[in-house]
C-alpha cells in the first residue's frame, strides 16, 4: 500500500522539475531573518523528576542526577 | 442573541461583573459536555483546574480589570504543551505524555486571565486536512455532523464553531488553522513565520509551523494575537519586531485598500459556490473603497508538490526524537534497534509512517538534489511571485478551501486527493507570510465558506482591519450551527 502511495505522490511531485530553477537559490526559511540571540545566563532548566516521570525507563540514583534506560548497547 | 458569545463580549462581561469568571467556565463546561460527545474536538478537558483557576480570576478582580482575556476559556491544539496536563498531538506514541512544562503562548494566556478548558483534536502529529488522521478518531462538523472539520487542527475550529470556547489556539504548517476555520464557518489566523514563539510546539515542519488563534471574528483574533506575539528568549526563531497594538487598527477603513485576486490560479478545481461567494466578498470590500486588481501568482501551481517535499523532509527530521527513550510509547522487544523500529510501528500511524519516509526518501543522497534542493529552489520563485504581487496590492484574496467539507471517509485511501485540500492555503507558509479566514457564505448544501486574506510579512494589522471591515457589512460572522445554540 505504501509503496503504491508514495509512488503516486512521487509522480506528483515531480511536476517541479518543470521549472526552469536555473540560478535560482535556495529558501530554507520564508521569512529572511537571523535568529535571535539572548543573553548567556545559567537559567532553571526542566525538573528531572518530571522530565523523568514520561520515560519509558529510567532511574533516579541517591548519588544525584537521573537517566534514561534503554536496552543494553555494550554485550 | 441566537449565536455563541465572543471573545471580546465574555471578557467584557468578566470585567464589568456582569458575569463571574465562573458562571463563564461552568457554562463552557456544561456546553462541552453535551455537545462534545457527538463533535469530539477535545481530547482532554480540564474541568477542575479551569473552575479553580476561574474562581482565582474571581477573587483576584481588580488584578485583572485590565487583562485582555480576563476569565475567556481557550481550547489548545493537543500539539501545544501544557504542564501537568497529557498532550498527545493525537497520537498513540504520546498517549501518556504529560509535559513538565508550558509552551510560551500557554504561559502569555495565563497571564492575560485565559483559563484553559481542554486540549482539542487534530490530526497526528498536525499532518492532516481533516482530523481523521487522529489516533482517537476524527471530529466532526458542525454544521453536517457526516463530514470532516477540516484540519489539521479540527478540533480548535470545531471548539469555536460548536460555542463551546470563543478561543482556540491551532498550529499551521500548510494551512491547518485557516482551513478548519473555513470550514467550520469561524475566523483564523496564521501569522507570519517568526511572530509567535513555537517553544512548546511540538515540532512538525520548522520553517513553516507557527501557531495562531481561532475565533468567532478578526477583533477576538486581534486580541489574542497581541497577547501571543511577540520574542521569547526560548525561542530563537521568534522575531524581535515590535508588537503593535492589533485590535486599536480596526477602524473600519478600507478606502484605497488594494486587494490582488490571482484570477488565472481561480479559472479551475474551485467548487462553483465558493468562487461566487468570494467573488461577493471582494465586491462587498470594493464597495468599501478598496481596488481590486488583478495579480499573477505564476508559480503557485507548484505550491503543493513544494510544500510535500520540504514539510516531509523537515518532519522526517523533527519526529526522529520519537525513539521510546526519553518519552511516549516503548516497544520492549529485543535489543535497542528493534527497540527503536518496533516503537515506531507500533507508535505512529499510517500519514506519519507516510511523511516520515517521503522525508527521508527525498533527503537521500541520490534524491536531494532533484527533490529537495529543486522545491527549496521552486520556493524562491513562490516568494518572489508574493514579493512582486505586494508592489502593486496590499492584501491577495482567493479562496481558503477549493472545495467545502467532504465527507468523513471519503478521502482516506487517497492521501494525495487529501493534500490538494491545502492548494490555496501552503504558499503563505512556503513564503512565511501572514494570512486569515474570514467566513463569507454558505455553498447551496449550507456548508461553510472562507475568504483567504493573505498580506505581507509582519502586516497581520492590514490583514485584521480589512477582516474586521468585511465583518462589519456582512452577517456570516454571526451565523453558529444549531448544535451552538441548541
Amino acid at each position: 500500500m505504501f509503496a503504491r502511495q508514495l509512488g503516486a505522490i512521487l509522480a506528483y511531485a515531480d511536476q517541479v522539475q518543470q521549472v526552469d530553477t536555473s540560478g535560482v537559490p535556495p529558501t530554507a526559511y520564508g521569512v529572511g531573518q537571523h535568529s535571535a540571540d539572548r543573553p548567556d545566563e545559567v537559567v532553571l532548566s526542566l525538573p528531572i523528576d518530571g522530565v523523568l516521570a514520561n520515560a519509558p525507563e529510567s532511574d533516579r540514583p541517591r548519588t544525584g542526577g537521573g537517566f534514561f534506560k534503554v536496552p543494553r548497547v555494550i554485550g | 442573541m441566537n449565536r455563541p458569545a465572543t471573545l471580546a463580549e465574555t471578557r467584557d462581561a468578566v470585567i464589568s461583573g456582569a458575569r463571574s469568571a465562573v458562571e463563564v467556565c461552568r457554562d463552557v463546561l456544561a456546553r462541552i459536555e453535551a455537545a462534545d460527545p457527538s463533535l469530539h474536538a477535545f481530547h482532554t478537558v480540564t474541568a477542575d483546574r479551569a473552575l479553580a483557576r476561574a474562581a482565582e480570576i474571581d477573587r483576584n478582580r481588580d488584578a485583572f480589570r485590565s487583562a485582555p482575556l480576563a476569565g475567556v476559556p481557550v481550547g489548545l491544539k493537543d500539539n501545544i504543551c501544557t504542564n501537568g496536563v497529557r498532550t498527545t498531538a493525537s497520537s498513540r506514541i504520546l498517549e501518556s505524555f504529560v509535559p513538565p512544562y508550558d509552551a510560551t503562548v500557554v504561559t502569555r494566556l495565563h497571564a492575560a486571565g485565559a483559563i484553559l478548558v481542554g486540549k482539542t483534536n487534530c490530526d497526528e502529529f498536525a499532518m492532516g486536512s481533516s482530523t481523521e488522521n487522529s489516533a482517537y478518531g476524527p471530529s466532526r462538523n458542525p454544521w453536517a455532523l457526516d463530514r470532516i472539520p477540516g484540519g489539521s487542527s479540527g478540533g480548535s475550529a470545531v471548539a469555536v464553531s460548536a460555542g463551546m470556547t470563543p478561543l482556540s489556539l491551532g498550529s499551521e504548517t500548510g494551512g491547518s488553522i485557516r482551513q478548519p476555520a473555513a470550514m467550520c464557518g469561524v475566523f483564523g489566523l496564521k501569522p507570519t513565520y517568526g511572530r509567535v514563539s513555537r517553544y512548546g510546539l511540538l515540532a512538525f515542519g520548522s520553517s513553516l509551523d507557527q501557531i495562531g488563534p481561532v475565533t468567532r471574528t478578526a477583533r477576538d483574533a486581534a486580541i489574542a494575537l497581541g497577547v501571543v506575539a511577540g520574542a521569547d528568549p526560548a525561542d530563537s526563531t521568534a522575531s524581535r519586531q515590535p508588537v503593535p497594538d492589533y485590535a486599536s487598527a480596526l477602524n473600519g477603513d478600507t478606502r484605497g485598500l488594494r486587494i490582488g485576486v490571482p484570477s488565472r490560479l481561480l479559472e479551475t478545481g474551485v467548487n462553483a459556490d465558493i468562487l461566487r461567494a468570494v467573488r461577493t466578498a471582494i465586491e462587498v470590500l470594493r464597495a468599501r473603497g478598496a481596488t481590486v486588481v488583478d495579480i499573477e501568482l505564476p508559480h503557485a501551481k507548484y505550491a503543493i508538490p513544494v510544500y510535500y517535499l520540504v514539510a516531509t523532509a523537515e518532519a522526517s527530521s523533527n519526529l526522529a526524537r520519537y525513539d521510546g527513550v526519553r518519552y511516549g510509547l516503548r516497544d520492549r522487544q529485543g535489543e535497542l534497534d528493534a527497540m527503536y523500529s518496533g516503537t515506531r510501528e507500533k507508535g505512529f500511524g499510517a500519514e506519519v509512517k507516510r511523511r516520515i519516509m517521503l522525508g527521508t526518501y527525498v533527503l537521500s543522497a541520490g534524491y536531494y538534489d532533484s527533490y529537495y534542493l529543486k522545491a527549496q529552489q521552486v520556493r524562491t520563485l513562490i516568494l518572489r511571485d508574493y514579493a512582486q504581487a505586494f508592489e502593486q496590492v496590499d492584501v491577495v484574496a482567493m479562496p481558503t478551501s477549493p472545495t467545502p467539507p467532504f465527507k468523513i471517509g471519503e478521502r482516506v485511501s487517497d492521501p494525495l486527493q487529501m493534500y490538494l485540500a491545502d492548494i490555496f492555503t501552503v504558499s503563505a507558509n512556503l513564503a512565511g507570510i501572514p494570512a486569515v479566514s474570514v467566513p463569507c457564505g454558505f455553498t447551496g448544501e449550507g456548508l461553510p465558506i472562507g475568504l483567504q486574506l493573505t498580506g505581507q510579512a509582519f502586516d497581520e494589522a492590514t490583514l485584521l482591519r480589512t477582516a474586521d471591515a468585511y465583518e462589519r457589512d456582512t452577517e456570516w460572522w454571526k451565523q453558529a450551527p444549531p448544535i451552538a445554540t441548541r
